[in-house]
């Protein structure tokens, strides 16, 4: 520790209020644009629109025995929509299922009545007659590589015929039987816990089909292969098996519904499964609105289903006419079709012109520099010596060990070391896979970073790496999933140990934190690392991008700094639940990281400066969303990074001294510095050099590490 | 989706074609000069340029050459010089000032009562009078952007006759900044088309026609991709044209932003306002635009810009056919005037403070 004590004053500072939760109509409709469950707001809508319609027109609809009526027909005809929907997954479809439907329903009666096999027996072998029926489909589309639409054509006919030719010899026989089997009953008439047990067997079947699509091997496999065959095919999924196996367990499944049909019915007519096929297919499409191939999502296609089979039985139980219900089914069909396509495609459209939601913002004015400012003074960056230019690719921070070896981040992921003296060879410390941004050591002079994207990270003395955490608690104010850690961008570690760090935006990335700025909203947060318990909290939610940490030097208070309001707040770290405190606001341009000085102050570096212009428009959001909606964003009204410097401040946030480039020099966007045995390393995140710049009257002994951890 | 569509918005002008970015003002020969304005030539050969409030004149390419023809107490604003050698020379806030060819003030010569602010071009006509644009009647500060977000600006031509008589041909303009007489007989009359003539109108960057009949057809010259000021004839038929700046589109949708460049003019000194700039060179409260931004230092030549360099030559119907550029990493910017001087293009550079000379030769076709 320093001998410097940081003065009471900060303790007493004025409280920053940070607000409870972001309240923006255009947040919430981005907020849920951007759910994945939002794809499917059309049918479900429809569906909701349709029960209304049917509960204000109709008494006792859905009166608990008109209910069990319903889903006893609907089990097992939505068994043929989810065998539908494994086929439509993998890119296919299957036009023979109503074919399949009565043969299995025939095969069913057959065994039972005649052969007089036990319900036991019947059910395994009406799946395996399914089955097979799939397995010549499967083979026809995934070994010989038909087309689905024609092969499977072509054994809706045949099988339609074997169907007609079977039943004409065996239906007057299976009518004439008197069997009866308790079994065979229970599956046809009985119901559990009030509902029938075919409901049971289909909600079953639809739960496992959901659990395969999410968290199975073959589900995922099916999933690729319908949505991208060659890329399946690339990624070494055996499509032709996928593709055969899907076909077979449709056709199973196809099996399954025919035996509970057979069980209920205990009767076959001419007439059995004919237009089945194209039943379950609307159902299909208005669930997902059209073939998606490559999509398994199984509510999204049942909810389609119930649309039509609701429609259609409500119709028929107005006393409409069949023709009729035909004929209005169709157009309420296309109807939701076009306004869901249309949903479809515009809905990224609609969530890219609903993300961008600028809040006013007025700034604090920009502080008296005097001869503190760019181009009045001495340009003192430009005496810097320049370290590996033009072989690294923007370093965001520079942290220097015990030895000297200088360490920084690049945007392609490493974090490269430079040894001392010279700092001419740079070598690859260790490969991230993320942007690397601020950096710290730990007391045991292990490398603590936080990569963009990722999360924070720990690296060994090797180079070894190991992620910390990658997650918080989810707020309860926030739509979206907050959790994730997105934009980690600056920590420092307590005396205790405890890791304090920024996400500086939860709602943008690395490549796109400009938009952040123009935002103008509190998207970021700090959170804090706790080594001994290995939790993560949420600090404080919604700061305005807060960017550099550093742990004050008598280890009691938190600096945090904040790009977009141009200030830089405090924390107490015994009472850090109490928020933030002001510590310097009004600064002349967007502070980046702030760190340790040698002589009891701290050094703030500069990313870019304000214009008076940008600083008018963060007052006026409506512009700047029309900005963004009528100007590319390359020409954008933005923060003017081509200038950025060092502003030195004392322990209690006066402004001491400032350090410029020259107007086009090459140290221009500072965004970190550190202090190390009285010469200052610059960085910045656009740029491919590190500045080194020897500082006159700084304590030549002091090194960061030493007044972190004292040894 | 249900209406929600953006409309549809104008297109922008780009640099292509003709206009294509080149670096020919950035490789030009230049000489350094203090605030140089306008340009012309004397009747003898000789060229005369504006600097800061004096005039100089110099026989040949040489930055030695230069002498001092005259001085006055306030910024020249315009230049323009007679067959004869009487010579005219708009003065900010005082109007303008007739010396003949031996330097001597000939005040009864033209002498107009209209209060004339910044006669930021001048241009003897073929039939004897003196024909000025007057950007800032009310004064103001040089490039006169107030008037490039009004809607009706405040500039206006005068047509003054050797006896004084005084008419105003067109008034309203969004900075008047250049002057010209279409050539007699061109392709597209066919015949002269006395008293007529066009001015180029800087903040609504297009060159209009003014007179009794259309010297030029209508289609065409709205819309210029930069912001134009003088405009002279070539020695082989067609003009040159000097442009101050390109224009942006930050700074085309401000122009719809009423309120908020309101608030801009009342708020912020008009050095920092987003509005085009005649130097590249920077200051830390400009602002900036976010593709601007250097990457490892380096400023790229396509990055947006607020300041640019651009002299485009146009055929005898207006229309471009080359240009010279200085781009977002060069420093050649805010070009004010530009004329044809024995066979090359000479302009003047009020960004750098520097006068360029571009052999015709070596022009870009």
């Amino acid at each position: 520790m320093s001998s410097t004590d940081a003065p009471t004053s900060i303790s007493t500072r004025a409280r920053l209020k940070t607000p409870l939760a972001v309240v923006s109509f255009r947040r919430v409709v981005s907020d849920l644009l951007n759910r994945n469950w939002i794809e499917g707001a059309i049918p479900f809508i429809a569906f909701f629109i349709l029960v209304a319609v049917v509960l204000t027109t109709t008494d006792d609809y859905f009166s608990l025995s008109n209910l069990n009526t319903l889903t006893r027909y609907f089990s097992d005809v939505a068994l043929v929509l989810l065998a539908m929907l494994l086929v439509v997954a993998i890119g296919g479809i299957d036009l023979s299922v109503g074919s399949n439907y009565a043969l299995c329903v025939l095969a069913s009666l057959y065994l039972f009545h005649i052969v007089e096999l036990p319900t036991f027996l019947v059910l395994p072998l009406a799946i395996l007659c399914g089955a097979a029926v799939g397995l010549i489909n499967g083979i026809l589309t995934g070994v010989l590589g038909c087309g689905a639409l024609l092969a499977t054509l072509g054994t809706m006919i045949t099988f339609r015929g074997l169907f007609v030719i079977c039943s004409q010899a065996s239906l007057v026989e299976i009518s004439t039987s008197f069997r009866a089997d308790p079994v065979w009953d229970f599956f046809g008439f009985d119901d559990f816990f009030g509902m029938p047990f075919s409901f049971w067997i289909f909600a079953a079947v639809a739960v496992v089909l959901y659990l395969m699509f999410r968290h199975s091997r073959f589900g995922w496999h099916i999933l690729a292969v319908g949505g991208n065959r060659k890329a399946a095919r690339h990624a070494g999924v055996p499509i032709n098996r996928v593709i055969l196996l899907t076909y077979v367990a449709a056709g199973a499944l196809v099996g399954f519904a025919g035996f509970l049909y057979a069980a209920r019915e205990n009767s076959a007519g001419s007439d059995t499964g004919v237009g089945l096929e194209f039943f379950v297919l609307t159902g299909l499409v208005v669930g997902l609105g059209g073939f998606v191939p490559g999509r398994g999502s199984v509510f999204n296609a049942l909810i389609g289903f119930a649309t039509i089979f609701l429609l259609n039985n409500a119709l028929r139980n107005a006393g409409f006419r069949g023709d009729f219900v035909q004929a209005s089914m169709g157009f309420i069909l296309v109807a939701v079709l076009a306004i869901d396509m249309k949903y479809r495609k515009e809905r990224h459209r609609l969530l890219a012109r609903a993300y961008l939601d600028p809040a006013p913002l007025a700034l604090a004015p920009v502080m008296e520099l005097g001869d503190l400012a760019p181009g009045k003074g001495a340009n003192k960056l430009a005496e810097a010596t320049l370290i590996a230019a033009g072989k690294i690719d923007g370093p965001e921070d520079v942290i220097l060990d015990r030895e000297g070896h200088l360490y920084c981040g690049t945007r392609d992921g490493r974090i490269m070391r430079l040894r001392a003296p010279d700092y001419t060879e740079v070598e690859t410390f260790a490969k991230t896979g993320g942007r690397p941004l601020g950096m710290a050591f730990d007391a045991e002079d292990r490398l603590v970073v936080c990569i963009a994207g990722m999360g924070l990270y720990r690296l060994s003395g090797a180079g070894e790496i190991e992620r910390l955490t990658s997650q918080t608690a989810r707020s309860w104010t926030s739509l979206e999933d907050d959790r994730a850690i997105r934009m980690a961008d600056d920590l420092d570690i307590a005396p205790d140990g405890r890791i304090f760090f920024s996400d500086a935006t939860k709602r943008y990335e690395m490549e796109t934190w400009a938009v952040d700025l123009l935002e103008g909203r509190p998207n970021g947060r700090l959170l804090c690392y706790d080594p001994k318990t290995g939790a993560t909290t949420t600090v404080c939610d919604h700061l305005h991008f807060p960017n550099g940490v550093c742990v004050s030097h008598d280890g009691r208070h938190l600096l945090v700094v904040s790009t977009t309001l141009c200030s830089v707040m405090s924390f107490d770290l015994d009472r850090i639940e109490d928020g933030p405190r002001e510590f310097i606001t009004g600064l002349p341009g967007y502070p980046d990281n702030i760190n340790r000085a040698s002589d009891g102050g701290y050094w703030i570096a500069l990313a870019g400066m304000r214009s008076p212009a940008l600083d008018l428009a963060m007052q006026d959001p409506a512009l700047r969303v029309r900005m963004a909606k009528r100007v590319p964003p390359t020409n954008w009204l933005f923060a003017n990074l081509n200038v950025g410097g060092v502003l030195k401040c004392s322990a209690n946030g006066t402004i001491e001294d400032a350090y410029w480039d020259a107007p086009e020099g090459p140290l221009y966007m500072i965004t970190s510095m550190r202090e190390h045995r009285g010469a200052l390393f610059l960085a910045g995140v656009l740029n491919d050099k590190i500045g080194r710049l020897a500082l006159t009257g700084a304590d030549p002994a002091w090194t960061a590490p030493n007044s972190y951890w004292p040894r | 989706m249900f209406g929600l569509k953006a409309k549809t918005q104008p297109s922008f002008p780009l640099l292509d074609g003709p206009l294509r970015p080149n670096d020919a003002l950035e490789d030009a020969e230049a000489i350094p000069m203090t605030a140089p304005g306008d340009l012309c030539v004397a009747p003898d050969g000789a060229l005369m340029v504006s600097s800061g409030s004096r005039v100089l004149r110099s026989a040949d390419w040489n930055a030695d050459g230069f002498e001092q023809i005259a001085a006055f107490d306030a910024p020249v604003t315009g230049l323009a010089c007679r067959q004869d050698g009487l010579l005219a020379v708009g003065v900010e806030g005082s109007g303008l000032r007739i010396l003949d060819q031996d330097r001597r003030t000939q005040p009864q010569l033209f002498a107009t009562e209209a209060a004339i602010g910044a006669a930021t071009a001048v241009l003897f006509t073929a039939d004897g009078d003196l024909l000025v644009a007057d950007a800032a009647p009310a004064g103001g500060v040089y490039p006169y952007t107030r008037d490039l977000f009004a809607t009706r600006g405040s500039g206006k031509v005068l047509r003054i006759g050797e006896d004084g008589a005084t008419d105003v041909v067109a008034a309203d303009l969004r900075c008047p900044h250049g002057l010209v007489e279409p050539s007699p007989g061109e392709p597209s009359t066919g015949q002269p088309n006395p008293g007529a003539f066009v001015v180029s109108e800087c903040w609504a960057a297009r060159l209009k026609p003014l007179g009794p009949a259309s010297a030029m057809g209508t289609a065409g010259f709205d819309d210029l991709p930069g912001y134009p000021a003088r405009i002279h004839k070539r020695g082989d038929g067609g003009y040159v044209l000097a442009c101050l700046a390109r224009r942006d589109p930050l700074i085309d949708f401000l122009l719809t932003e009423e309120a908020f460049v309101a608030r801009m003019m009342a708020e912020i000194d008009q050095e920092f306002w987003v509005a085009p700039r005649l130097t590249a060179a920077p200051d830390y409260r400009y602002p900036a635009q976010s593709g601007a931004t250097r990457l490892f230092g380096e400023t790229k030549p396509w990055a947006p810009s607020l300041s640019y360099g651009l002299v485009v030559l146009l055929d005898d119907d207006f229309s471009p056919v080359a240009s010279l550029h200085s781009r977002a990493n060069g420093t050649r910017h805010g070009i004010t005037a530009v004329i044809e001087w024995r066979g090359d293009i000479v302009a003047v550079s009020k960004g750098s403070g520097e006068l360029l000379r571009v052999k015709q030769t070596g022009t870009p076709a």
